[in-house]
């Protein structure tokens, strides 16, 4: 069944769970996909939704968070927020509390959403027991990407397991002239950096931290220790051009042997791909679970998702369970999370995206093979 | 970091300064991201 025929029968879900004949579901979904392989990936939601016989609007909004935010509050303030917002982890909670997210329950109930979203999600997309946002993948943050031949210039054979070990095989590194650590001038970029090694170095601190927002773990020891390994790689490990430096650009001195290791989420894993570059040992890049010296497999779990907020107009409200339908489609789940999609549906151009889909039927892309192989499996996470 | 936007931009401002800022200390970045998300609170 091509997700045309499924985005259609999701069109008569929509219709007959209104309970009103709609005489065009419509949607506007306000993101911070704008450009590139997300704007591509967005698009092509779009052209989902249009094939269902939907009427499809957009609005991106560049750069942080904190920009939807400000235009998601402006809207709602006015009386009129919009039916369809990229947002995260507890700000779905907070909206939630406002009493205007719409409430995808019955739908959910229909499709068994349950069932198949990863279990570590539920709580975030229905927090007070209803539905009413939808997960559009899981992106693991805490990777660390090596080059293979910056690897056996240095004589690694393995990725480092512990900070210690990380910052010896760096040592080699710098002492045969390599930069160890690829970074970018990105704000997120040094703090996906201070939470691999806050939750590396203690797993109970990074979720007193950056879960819970603990202010005197903030302070504490334990976090003022990490400050230090920040510093240490900035100092010693990282190079002095990163003021101005791109993430392409980072990316590449990693997969060139220029450096020997690029911290970040697995949505590197399309950059790499879509430049060409190859996994293993015998080729371009490896990579591996980021240092934990607690001696276990972890996640940081990180997963882009949509809230649907109520609307007086049918049309809208008929879009909304519709535009819920799509995202958590199989085709779309896969659409969005698979790094090369170009390769598989030669309509798309979907290169640099590579997460994992939120429902459970699929693994993940470049995972060791030390990990279970269902990768919704309760790893400690946060 | 799975907290509000307005902490976790609070927590990204002050790492940021640590790595842009040589001679500022662990315990001067530790004290400052607290007070930073204290004051959001």
């Amino acid at each position: 069944m091509n997700f045309v025929t499924k985005a259609g029968l999701g069109l008569l879900a929509a219709v007959l769970l209104t309970g009103a004949a709609s005489a065009a579901p419509k949607t506007n979904l306000m993101s911070q996909w704008a450009s590139g392989s997300d704007g591509a990936a967005i698009a092509k939601l779009g052209d989902m939704f249009t094939a269902a016989g939907g009427e499809w609007q957009a609005t991106s909004i560049a750069g942080h968070t904190a920009n939807t935010l400000a235009k998601l509050n402006a809207d709602a303030m006015a009386g009129n927020p919009p039916p369809a917002v990229q947002l995260k982890g507890p700000e779905i909670a907070e909206w939630n509390e406002t009493g205007q997210t719409a409430d995808l329950t019955d739908i959910a109930t229909k499709e068994g959403w349950d069932k198949t979203v990863a279990p570590e999600l539920l709580p975030v997309m229905k927090p007070a027991g209803k539905w009413v946002a939808v997960p559009m993948n899981i992106h693991r943050i805490n990777w660390t990407w090596a080059s293979s031949k910056a690897m056996k210039q240095v004589g690694l054979t393995a990725m480092p397991k512990t900070w210690a070990e990380f910052n010896a095989d760096c040592d080699k590194a710098v002492a045969a002239g390599l930069v160890c650590v690829a970074h970018l001038s990105a704000d997120w970029t040094d703090a996906t950096t201070m939470e691999n090694i806050v939750y590396g170095m203690d797993l109970d601190l990074d979720k007193k931290a950056f879960v819970d927002g603990d202010v005197d773990a903030l302070k504490s020891p334990g976090m003022i220790k990490a400050f230090d390994q920040l510093r240490l790689m900035v100092n010693k490990y990282m190079d002095p051009g990163i003021a101005g430096r791109d993430y392409d650009t980072a990316s590449n001195m990693m997969a060139q042997g220029k450096a020997l290791f690029f911290i970040m989420g697995d949505w590197e894993i399309g950059t790499l791909t879509a430049a060409g570059y190859k996994y293993g040992m015998d080729n371009d890049y490896i990579c591996g679970q980021s240092p934990t010296d607690w001696g276990k497999p972890g996640f940081i779990l990180n997963s882009d998702s949509v809230v649907l907020f109520k609307q007086s107009d049918p049309d809208y409200a008929a879009g909304g369970q519709l535009l819920a339908h799509l995202i958590m489609s199989p085709d779309f789940q896969y659409i969005f999370t698979r790094p090369r999609a170009r390769s598989r549906r030669a309509s798309m151009s979907i290169s640099r995206r590579a997460s994992i889909p939120a429902r459970c039927s699929r693994r993940p892309t470049c995972m060791p093979r030390s990990m279970p192989a269902r990768w919704c499996a309760r790893w400690p996470t946060t | 970091m799975t907290v509000l936007q307005k902490f976790r931009g609070a927590m990204m401002d002050t790492i940021t300064q640590f790595v842009n800022t040589p001679d500022m200390t662990s315990q001067a970045a530790a004290q400052a991201m607290s007070d930073a998300v204290a004051a959001q609170q």
